[in-house]
């Protein structure tokens, strides 16, 4: 009987309880949205027996409920949420209705519950335009063959915050840890070819006879896709996808998180990226050419901002034109610009930190070593012949203790005399 | 009591039984629990919580009102502290009722509460309760819960309880403001002494809360 009571007081209150108002953020093109951070208080003690409320914090129904008080005062309509416990804020997507986005703005800004609030705003992939062209930089100036012998980045978690990766590709099989959608949620989305280059570069099977190689063919990736396009230069992204990436891969303990993307400085994402470096953790971003100091992120404290060799003045440089990538339906391509760049890197990074585990950002931007014929890593106008600012072949062996890459075969490139930890001389502070 | 920036709200959970550290405090019998919470934007909190339908020490219809408060900061790197005070407050059994001091740590994943009590459940003496709660995400709306606890007498009278480990893991499903667990429960008493009399909670337990 009591049994029945309490079924019967249950039901009432699912059916007396308001449905959900959010609706996933779909990609494309729409009315102008904002991002509206509310305070996600940190968790702490319920008297609930078993913890039954945790790990939720048991105000989320309250947050909304002044989520869409706030949107009516203002003209806008919630869309969508995302807790980000890591930044202590639960973010909200609001689409503006009536007003204007400036207006809203500004009158969210007066509200006290409001921590801040700011466009939704749109990034970009920032790969080049012409990929076409027979050549395999990263064995050609990197060696990576040779420094496999050394270090595959084994174990090194890498986020690759990019568009959807095929999981399903030869290339890919096994090299992904997870993949995660934040772009829709609707399950596994077709692949993409942005992320699914990105993927290849930074982590695709070594010596399996097809295809290429990655950079570090041991690191585990976490494919977080935030961006989407079926075009590698139609990829786009924007703040809040991102930002809900961002959150998972610091909450997931990545090592590494590469951002092949560019746009406006968004106070949601330096926020999230502080945070990713008060954890230790090591950012790379793709540097937009068409900007001096590479755009955001790459240009934000503590970010490694990487460009393509011979197309950037950045400290950074990495081979960035025609890199054979891997792309969706099990097939390779050529690709360039600064997000296959920075990939690289990222993958260049892993193999150092395979060797230097738990070597903060600081540390492996102070290990590079860099190429001959740069004297310093910064400040560099030309990077010659594509091959970038670092030398791999010295980095990885400055780490390892010794020669890393066959004398012989280096001293007959570019990377002369490059070889050995002895070149650590040319490492700048 | 938290300022007037705080926030409020509220939940309501049906429970196939009763559980606490490890003890059925309901005889197996399910219960119906409601509380309200207040959040400050400081880091201030404060809290009722009921249950009802409970039954122990051979009496029925006893209702559990729990007041508490205390403050929780967030700190870098995504660790956060919190302390606090609760009363637990029996109607209908009132020699039962005691006062405890929590304090804990919490991770993203993970956390840890250390409470003290000069009298659990009104016997003489002071207890301490170790916890360390976890869980697991699979997907968006699934997560694997992890409990486990001891709870042991420092002194006076609450020394002549038996040390005791709980433990709990549970499947638990969102949908919406709506949380359903499925959980398994155990209990060991460690050490030697008098016969473990304390009513041990059915194996396995369901819960169905809402917030709102």
């Amino acid at each position: 009987m009591r049994l029945r009571l309490l079924a019967v007081l249950w039901c009432a209150l699912l059916v007396l309880s308001p449905a959900r108002a959010a609706d996933a953020i779909a990609p494309g093109p729409q009315l102008p949205q904002l991002l509206v951070m509310l305070r996600l208080p940190p968790q702490h003690f319920h008297p609930d027996g078993y913890g039954a409320a945790y790990p939720n914090d048991g105000s989320q129904a309250a947050r909304r409920r002044a989520a869409e008080a706030l949107a009516s005062r203002h003209g806008l309509q919630v869309v969508d949420s995302w807790p980000m416990p890591v930044i202590g804020v639960d973010c909200y997507v609001m689409q503006v209705k009536g007003a204007d986005s400036a207006a809203a703005l500004a009158a969210l800004a007066q509200e006290r519950q409001v921590m801040w609030a700011q466009p939704l705003q749109q990034f970009h992939g920032l790969q080049g335009a012409d990929p076409l062209a027979p050549l395999q930089p990263a064995e050609r100036f990197w060696h990576i063959g040779q420094l496999h012998r050394v270090s595959t980045g084994k174990g090194v978690r890498v986020a690759l915050i990019d568009s959807a990766v095929d999981g399903g590709h030869p290339d890919l099989a096994a090299q992904l840890a997870l993949q995660e959608n934040f772009v829709d949620g609707a399950g596994a989305p077709p692949p993409e070819p942005h992320g699914t280059a990105v993927a290849g570069i930074i982590g695709a099977r070594a010596n399996n006879g097809i295809g290429i190689a990655g950079v570090a063919p041991g690191a585990r990736l976490l494919a977080l896709r935030a961006c989407w396009g079926e075009r590698a230069e139609d990829t786009r992204c924007n703040s809040f996808t991102l930002g809900k990436a961002l959150n998972f891969a610091v909450t997931h303990q990545a090592d590494i998180i590469n951002l092949s993307l560019g746009g406006p400085p968004d106070p949601l994402l330096r926020a999230l990226l502080d945070a990713a470096r008060r954890r230790g953790m090591t950012v790379v971003a793709a540097a937009d050419p068409q900007l001096a100091d590479g755009g955001f992120p790459a240009s934000y404290a503590g970010v490694l901002a990487v460009g393509a060799a011979g197309a950037t003045a950045l400290a950074l440089s990495a081979p960035g034109a025609d890199i054979p990538a891997t792309l969706p339906g099990k097939r390779w391509g050529l690709v360039s610009g600064s997000s296959y760049a920075a990939a690289q890197f990222s993958g260049l990074l892993a193999l150092m930190l395979e060797l230097s585990p738990g070597a903060s950002p600081a540390r492996l931007r102070a290990g590079l070593v860099a190429r001959a014929g740069h004297p310093q890593l910064a400040g560099l106008g030309a990077a010659g012949a594509g091959a970038g600012s670092i030398d791999a072949c010295a980095t990885i062996g400055r780490l390892a203790g010794h020669c890393a890459c066959l004398c012989s075969t280096a001293a007959n490139d570019i990377d002369t005399s490059s070889t050995s930890a002895a070149a650590a001389a040319r490492t700048l502070p | 009591m938290p300022s007037a920036q705080a926030r409020q709200s509220f939940n309501a959970s049906v429970s196939s039984e009763a559980v606490a550290r490890g003890v059925s405090l309901s005889n197996g019998s399910p219960v119906l629990q409601a509380g309200a919470d207040w959040d400050a934007d400081n880091g201030a909190y404060a809290g009722l919580h009921a249950s009802s339908c409970l039954a122990f020490a051979g009496r029925a219809g006893i209702t559990e009102l729990d007041v508490y408060a205390g403050l929780a900061q967030r700190l870098a790197a995504g660790v956060s502290i919190d302390a606090g005070a609760i009363h637990h407050q029996f109607r209908g059994a009132a020699a039962y009722s005691y006062n405890e001091l929590v304090a804990g740590i919490g991770f993203d994943r993970s956390n840890a509460r250390l409470s003290w009590s000069p009298a659990y459940y009104g016997e003489g003496g002071h207890t301490l309760y170790l916890e360390a709660n976890g869980f697991h995400p699979v997907g968006e709306q699934i997560k694997l819960l992890a409990h486990l606890g001891w709870l042991h007498g420092l002194a006076g009278a609450a020394l002549r309880q038996r040390d005791s480990l709980d433990a709990r893991l549970a499947v638990s499903l969102d949908q919406g403001d709506v949380n359903y667990q499925l959980a398994w429960l155990v209990r060991h008493s460690l050490g030697a002494g008098a016969p473990d009399s304390l009513p041990r909670p059915r194996a396995l337990a369901f819960s169905a809360s809402r917030a709102f």
